[in-house]
């Protein structure tokens, strides 16, 4: 029994840490091999104190996950910043686990390679329980959060996550600052449970079983990290015999799992009753199996080897199964119970918020805050003594060509402008200087005056002006209400702190504000009745529709849409033109559009700029521009066989 | 002193640019870090060892040309195994990283559970022989390494620049995809690259085993050598063979040098890998990398 | 019959359905043009011939053979893709370039008789034999793209929008090419944007719309055909023509 506790307390501490690296790894795709150094971190900072500062041990784990964030803060600015290729950063971060390791074996005050032995047990297996259903709730807490959301966005499709104003560094820092922290407290109970540690302890090895178990567990979820560490720490216990296989184990694991189910066993999916009978199959068989190793080891030396594995065997497959249909059994019977259930626990939920809400009446800060995301779907004020969007000699050479040359044109208030030229002449380039995604080789953007120029995407789109892609990027693992919801995260500024607790007077309100906001511009853009489909399911027509509800969301006043009807038949293309002039009504905005469907352009745009080879070649009402024979030669070719087979004018 | 310093640099620079090249040729055409790649030197270092001292006797000469072509033959199952299907499925660059990692944790741990964590040296292939030059005493073998290496690398670059296949090869580095629209067996052009990287970190597995020892976690030092490749530009030839020097060179000087009476050997691959952060802030591409910009 | 395709589907990831339920065929010695709106599918289609990506069901049979998904056996039964965009390798001189393009060939004689070929097309290219591709002009880059792709000597040579990004005059010249190499006994299937100009060349066309075959005709036909010329040849037609239009059944 006391074994059995302390491997369930073992596995109960790397789980802390793996929810952590959950968090930054499963979310953002980078890759920390140097993780077990924050356990270093935070493991040493407590033991040191409680060993030799008799420190208590919650004020000394706090202080272990203190520094241990505060280096991953210094760790991660530099090699975070310069935006690093996955496996540039998983190389710098191996060689941050090798630094602190070298580090530990010749400092003074951690003895060296001999390390600390006699630390103080403090930890046991109840409060490591507690740390551990606390590490899990914070976690689950933070995911459902702005803050959360805009991780998830980030390691969706960072590029996406620009253009609706969600800046890299910080939100990268901070997943990784909170996968630190964690792994410090990891590290902290684990000194305190196994009461000696040295730096061989803290080495590539327990680097590699967290991170697999984040793999193998599914990247996108904290469940299966969950399931699949604590399979690793309770399953190679029971075949001791094959210990030296377990790291071969992990590895091999690492590959099949990629090459054959690379979501893993729970990617992007928490438990819920649909997947809950996978659950009750792998514990099933892991069940099975303690049970035949027990019988095996038990009663090898009676029966002999070859009838003890056989009944170890009979025995697995049997109890295998039972827990497997069992779980499936108790799953489907459950279903009928589980709407009626949540619908009751949702609106005991929505009493419990009321009743904090009534008792405690909103801050100042939340009520402007809440007032702001009304806002969101407000008719913009035009200001028309001005353009609102004003280019003036925009140049960009990538390499030697020469992408867009001297281009200048003005958007004006109100109104749809085309921004039409064959493939290839520059188009979307212009779109990608507006937005900031390639820096500007030479002239001004001056968007109501302000230049634009040097700015970062994300602020040019915080200032109003927001984009669709030509290729749609969506956040394709996160449902349809989640995409707009997350590029509702500028409205509100909770803290992380009530974040991670999710308090009742800020952070519910405002999720279920936004929740309402996106509802809003989903039925704008008819998509309320997806709201709760994975993006990625949606058909291309409709993901299209969700991307301008997503720059929507935004609250733009100036809105670029490049392509929206790429891919789409004549119908749903006019579909799409009486979408787009219903918003443009609505809202007063002012848009600029690239379609190459002139049926289109011509229904929609009240003036028209035509660029070949990244040059303005005419501009005016879309009847001027069927006429003008420079878009007649650069579309069609030759301007006589122009009059023959397309009598324009 | 100094002179001594930068032969004893260039030797070990030589066998790190020697591994740099095998981690650019996949990047180069593959476009993701094969970290698997150290336990496929090691396990060239360990053929090395059966051939030479375990199994058979053989000679210095022969035992390297079949670690050579024995590691190039588990890269090319490595290949196989841990990336073509993600290959075929055209799968996300981190796929083949986490691939890599699975392989190269797997790798490395067989060898401990098969062989055992015992230290073997493989013979001397030329006693304790050294030459003196002026102040400095150079071992035969360090120069040999060092020739062996240069001689690979020559050799490399004109199968690279001179034949079908290496033409293909390079082109593929720009685009893989139209270069099997023209007709070229990707599967075949990729297991080229693979015996490749392979050989040539054979070759370098059996140079570190001569001079250090083969143990199982040797492949350690094989992330210095993809340290060498990033500073130089991960998919630059030059670039992985330049960076692969330098590094050598800047650990020679490292181990030798001392600060306040404190020597800095044992902080070496700290320096390493702080040479490495300090490079990627201030020239993410490398020294010779190109930059590719995304297109939306 | 040199290429026959029948009841193509093509999908990207789970939810995108790019080609749907295509047929089409092309007879030695023609020129067929395929004509459509960015994102109807004219390059997956393109892709697809070449066997890069693999259709979900269909049959695509070329010189009496059916096909397998696979390039390098497409290429050896006779295609060649010359792609959007062009796709040189910019780091590789324009000869390495065009010997990569009889990458599958070992008869020396004859692939110099085909390099002889091609200059007569593309005279400015033997000058720059020895310029990294990268280098070369716009147009100049299209020449060696449409090289490279006969130095395989092909049947079937598939040209993916070839006019893209050429200034109008360099456009008919390479018309005029394309019109060149078809005399010579190639057939060639034709995608582009640039609807007027390849319909004329055409014997014969398909309108590609969403992933559907929707109108097929010589290229005369097309072009007096009022939907194509409200699309692809911007005349301005009403609302209510355009639906009308969409509506009416595609041509069989």
């Amino acid at each position: 029994m006391a074994y059995a506790q302390a491997i369930f307390t073992n596995a109960a501490i790397y789980i802390i840490a793996t929810m952590g690296l959950a968090i930054f790894t499963g979310y953002t795709g980078l890759f920390s091999l140097g993780h077990a150094a924050f356990m270093a971190i935070g493991g040493y900072t407590a033991a040191i104190l409680t060993y030799f500062f008799k420190v208590p041990l919650l004020p000394a784990l706090i202080a272990g996950v203190i520094l241990s964030v505060l280096v991953s803060v210094i760790i991660g600015y530099p090699t975070l910043r310069v935006k690093l290729r996955s496996d540039y950063f998983a190389i710098a971060t191996l060689g941050f686990g090798e630094a602190v390791k070298v580090l530990l074996e010749n400092l003074e005050i951690t003895q060296g390679a001999r390390g600390l032995p006699g630390i103080t047990k403090l930890a046991d297996p109840f409060n490591t329980f507690l740390f551990m259903i606390l590490t899990i709730w914070l976690c689950r807490n933070f995911l459902h959060s702005n803050y959360g959301r805009k991780i998830i966005a980030i390691g969706q499709d960072p590029v996406a996550a620009e253009m609706i104003g969600i800046r890299l560094l910080p939100n990268q820092m901070l997943s990784l600052a909170i996968s630190a922290g964690f792994a410090g407290l990891s590290g902290g109970l684990l000194a305190h449970y196994i009461t000696f540690i040295q730096p061989a302890i803290f080495n590539m090895d327990l680097s590699s079983l967290i991170t697999a178990g984040v793999v193998c567990g599914g990247m996108g979820s904290l469940t299966g990290p969950f399931v699949a560490v604590a399979l690793f720490i309770v399953i190679p216990e029971l075949f001791r015999g094959l210990a030296l296989w377990r790291l071969v184990m992990y590895g091999a694991l690492l590959v099949v799992i990629i090459n054959f189910r690379p979501k893993g066993l729970f990617g992007y999916e928490e438990i819920n009753l649909n997947n809950a009978p996978k659950l009750f199959t792998i514990i099933g068989i892991t069940v099975g199996l303690t049970v035949a190793a027990s019988i095996y080891n038990e009663y090898a030396s009676y029966w002999g080897r070859f009838p003890s594995v056989l009944a170890a065997l009979a025995a697995a497959v049997a109890i295998s199964f039972i827990v497997s249909y069992a779980g499936r059994w108790l799953s489907s019977a459950l279903k009928p119970f589980s709407a009626k259930f949540s619908k009751s626990m949702s609106a005991f939920y929505a009493r419990y918020v009321a009743a904090f809400q009534k008792a405690f009446t909103p801050t100042r800060r939340l009520e402007v805050q809440l007032n702001a995301l009304k806002e969101r779907l407000a008719v913009v004020r035009l200001d028309h003594s001005q353009p609102v969007l004003k280019i003036e000699h925009l140049s960009k050479k990538f390499g030697g060509v020469v992408a867009v040359n001297d281009l200048s044109f003005e958007v004006r208030p109100g109104e749809i402008l085309g921004l039409i030229g064959p493939n290839g002449s520059g188009k979307t380039t212009v779109f990608n200087l507006i937005s900031g995604v390639y820096p500007i080789d030479s002239g001004d953007i001056l968007f109501e005056k302000k230049n634009l120029v040097g700015q970062p995407p994300t602020a040019i789109v915080l200032s109003g002006i927001s984009r669709t892609f030509q290729n749609i990027r969506l956040f394709g693992s996160m449902t349809v209400l989640e995409n707009v919801q997350t590029a509702l995260h500028t409205a509100s500024n909770y803290s992380l702190l009530e974040a991670f607790i999710q308090w009742p007077w800020s952070v519910n309100p405002m999720e279920q504000r936004q929740r309402e906001q996106a509802l809003e511009l989903l039925k704008l853009v008819d998509l309320e009745e997806y709201a709760d489909r994975v993006a990625k399911t949606l058909p291309y027509g409709l993901q299209r529709k969700l991307e301008i509800a997503r720059a929507l969301a935004l609250n733009p006043r100036l809105l670029l849409l490049d392509e929206p009807a790429a891919g789409m038949n004549p119908k749903e293309s006019l579909e799409l033109v009486d979408l787009i002039a219903r918003i443009h009504k609505l809202r007063n905005l002012t848009i600029i559009l690239i379609e190459h469907h002139m049926d289109v352009v011509m229904n929609i745009c009240e003036r028209i700029v035509v660029i070949n080879f990244g040059s303005k070649i005419a501009e005016g009402t879309p009847q001027e521009i069927q006429c003008n024979p420079a878009v007649l030669e650069a579309y069609l070719g030759d301007k006589v066989e122009v009059e023959e087979y397309a009598p324009l004018c | 002193m100094i002179f001594q310093t930068i032969i004893t640099g260039l030797s070990i620079g030589s066998i790190y640019a020697l591994m740099a090249v095998g981690y650019s040729l996949v990047f180069s055409v593959l476009n993701f870090s094969n970290f698997a790649h150290g336990a496929v030197i090691t396990l060239g270092a360990y053929v090395a060892w059966a051939v030479m001292v375990n199994i058979f006797q053989l000679p210095f000469l022969p035992a390297l040309l079949i670690s050579m072509l024995g590691a190039g033959i588990i890269a090319f199952l490595v290949e196989r195994i841990a990336y073509s299907s993600l290959r075929h499925r055209r799968a996300p660059s981190l796929y083949f990283m986490i691939s890599a990692m699975g392989m190269a944790i797997a790798l490395q741990n067989v060898l401990y559970a098969t062989i055992g964590a015992n230290l073997y040296a493989l013979p001397p292939v030329f006693a304790q022989d050294s030459i003196q030059l002026g102040t400095a005493v150079i071992s035969k073998m360090d120069l040999f390494a060092f020739g062996f290496s240069i001689l690979a690398i020559a050799l490399l670059t004109f199968i690279l620049n001179f034949t079908r296949v290496g033409t293909a090869i390079r082109a593929a580095s720009h685009d893989a995809e139209m270069v099997s629209v023209l007709g070229v067996n990707l599967d075949m052009l990729v297991a080229v690259l693979f015996l490749l990287a392979g050989a040539l970190g054979g070759m370098a597995g059996v140079f570190m085993g001569v001079k250090y020892m083969v143990y199982p976690s040797m492949g350690w030092i094989t992330n210095k050598a993809y340290i060498g490749a990033v500073i130089g530009g991960l998919g630059s030839l030059p670039g992985a063979i330049v960076g692969g020097i330098l590094l050598g060179l800047v650990e020679a000087l490292i181990s030798v040098s001392t600060i306040g009476g404190v020597p800095l050997s044992t902080y070496r691959d700290v320096f390493s890998f702080g040479l490495l952060a300090l490079l990627l802030i201030v020239r993410p591409t490398g020294l010779f990398g190109r930059h590719v910009e995304e297109k939306l | 019959m040199l290429l026959s395709v029948e009841n193509l589907n093509v999908f990207y990831g789970e939810a995108v359905h790019a080609l749907r339920d295509v047929s089409f065929q092309v007879d030695q010695g023609e020129i067929v043009s395929v004509i459509g709106a960015n994102g109807a599918g004219k390059s997956t289609l393109m892709w697809t011939l070449i066997g890069l990506l693999r259709p979900k069901s269909g049959k695509i049979t070329f010189g009496g053979k059916t096909m397998n998904a696979v390039p390098h056996q497409a290429v050896q039964g006779g295609m060649a893709l010359v792609p959007e965009r062009r796709r040189l390798f910019p780091n590789l001189t324009v000869r390495e370039n065009l010997s990569l393009g009889a990458y599958l060939r070992h008869d020396r004689a004859k692939i110099a008789e085909d390099e002889a070929y091609v200059f007569s097309l593309f005279p400015i290219l033997k000058e720059r034999l020895g310029q990294y591709a990268g280098t070369l002009s716009g147009g100049q880059q299209q020449m060696v793209a449409i090289a490279r792709g006969l130095m395989s000597r092909p049947k079937l040579l598939l040209l993916d929008e070839p006019s893209l990004g050429l200034a109008p005059v360099l456009v008919n010249q390479m018309f005029d090419s394309i019109q060149q190499i078809a005399r010579q006994g190639t057939t060639i299937l034709l995608v582009e944007q640039n609807a007027l100009q390849s319909l004329k060349i055409a014997n014969r066309a398909y309108v590609l719309e969403v992933g559907h075959i929707v109108r097929e005709g010589t290229g005369q036909e097309l072009l007096r055909d009022p939907s194509v010329q409200a699309a692809y040849l911007g005349v301005r037609q009403n609302k209510e023509e355009v639906l009308q239009n969409a509506s009416a059944p595609p041509a069989a």
